[in-house]
């Protein structure tokens, strides 16, 4: 599944924003750049890559998770 | 005191904090030793996989190899997709000479030792073969005030690899629970996948597998799910209000991770076992992991 998954990217066959395929490229570039994942700013950009709008669904759950420090703005 | 090298893996420091805080407690009421492995990275998960499986084999290898290095035997890793990802790395590095061969002389140029003799292991395993029920049994400390639960394993943990559990009817989280006076339910559902990284992605698919979860559980008259992966807990957690929303049925269920279940009745500091964390059933969750009762008895 991946080795498909994989080709369809790398072939661009998918559509440009599809969240899926956007989701994995973030993650990939992230953690190449810094060797771990955060996942508020994973989320974040892969909503603003594929479809903005998403995060006005998010923010109700985002800030639950903020306010109970399950989410944090930096990496750690 | 049993020694065992701990990967947190990222999502421990996000949305599972919980599972983390309440894993250390738990280790530490047990007197199970668990040392953070330093300077370990991303798993990869299956994300990285879907671009770069070379690379994506590497990251792994890296934190196993970190564990070689630091002489600990055994690397625990709470998060089922990190576990899968570890253990895959490891296996398939044995069972294909290219990705061994590939593996090995990216570890040699980072003067990292091989994978050899290191265990990627679960807790939940950890403490059914390690510690074992009749233990767990012997050293409850406080009763259960919930309901009975229904035990959550997810995909991931269970299915290709063995080890933690049997693949399709996995019962040690149920029999470790039980062992500790926490009453379960038979959730058929257990195995079934709660959609992963899908509730970011498509969203509505996630949101409706989170919904069939949950209602079966209910229908079960569970009054809680019990899990052991970050990512299974956030969803179930999360989806829930969205849920009644969009049903009008309505669901506020607790999601416990396993760890704070066992936490609670072992006599972990309640508030070291990250309760407050959770977005759904807080109402239960304050009746029954709430030690005024027992502050009132002892003062009487």
């Amino acid at each position: 599944m991946y080795g498909l998954k994989r080709e369809a990217i790398q072939e661009g066959l998918q559509p440009r924003r599809l969240p899926v395929a956007v989701l994995a490229q973030e993650f990939y570039h992230m953690v190449r750049r810094r060797g771990r994942n955060s996942e508020f700013s994973l989320v974040l950009r892969m909503a603003l890559r594929s479809n903005p709008f998403i995060l006005l669904g998010m923010i109700r759950t985002g800030w639950k998770l903020f306010r109970k420090s399950a989410i944090c703005l930096a990496q750690r | 005191m049993s020694a065992y090298s701990y990967f947190p893996g990222c999502s421990l420091r996000g949305t599972g904090a919980a599972y983390e805080e309440s894993l250390l407690a738990l280790f530490h009421v047990l007197g199970l030793s668990l040392t953070e492995l330093e300077d370990w990275n991303c798993c990869g998960a299956t994300s990285y996989m879907s671009i770069d499986e070379g690379s994506a084999f590497l990251l792994s290898a890296r934190n196993l190899a970190l564990a070689h290095k630091a002489k600990c035997r055994d690397v625990v890793a709470p998060c089922s997709a990190c576990y899968l990802v570890l253990r895959k790395t490891q296996d398939y590095a044995v069972r294909y000479p290219a990705i061994g061969a590939h593996v090995g002389k990216s570890l040699a140029a980072a003067n990292l030792p091989a994978l050899d003799g290191v265990r990627v292991r679960h807790p939940l395993e950890v403490l059914y073969n390690d510690v074992g029920a009749d233990r767990i049994h012997q050293l409850v400390k406080r009763p259960w005030r919930g309901g009975p639960v229904a035990c959550y394993y997810g995909c991931q943990i269970v299915r290709p690899y063995h080890e933690v559990d049997r693949d399709c009817n996995p019962t040690r989280m149920d029999e470790l629970l039980n062992a500790a006076g926490v009453p379960t339910v038979e959730y058929a559902l257990k195995t079934k996948c709660c959609g992963g990284s899908l509730t970011g992605t498509m969203h509505e698919i996630g949101v409706r597998l989170n919904y069939v979860l949950l209602k079966e559980a209910v229908r079960k008259r569970a009054q809680a799910i019990v899990t052991v992966c970050p990512l299974c807990q956030y969803n179930l957690d999360a989806c829930q209000a969205e849920i009644r929303r969009g049903t009008g049925e309505r669901y506020d269920l607790p999601i416990l991770y396993f760890t704070q279940a066992l936490g609670w009745v072992l006599g972990a500091d309640p508030e070291a076992l990250g309760f407050s964390r959770s977005i759904s059933g807080q109402k239960s969750i304050r009746q029954w992991f709430s030690t005024a009762t027992e502050e009132a008895k002892a003062y009487v």
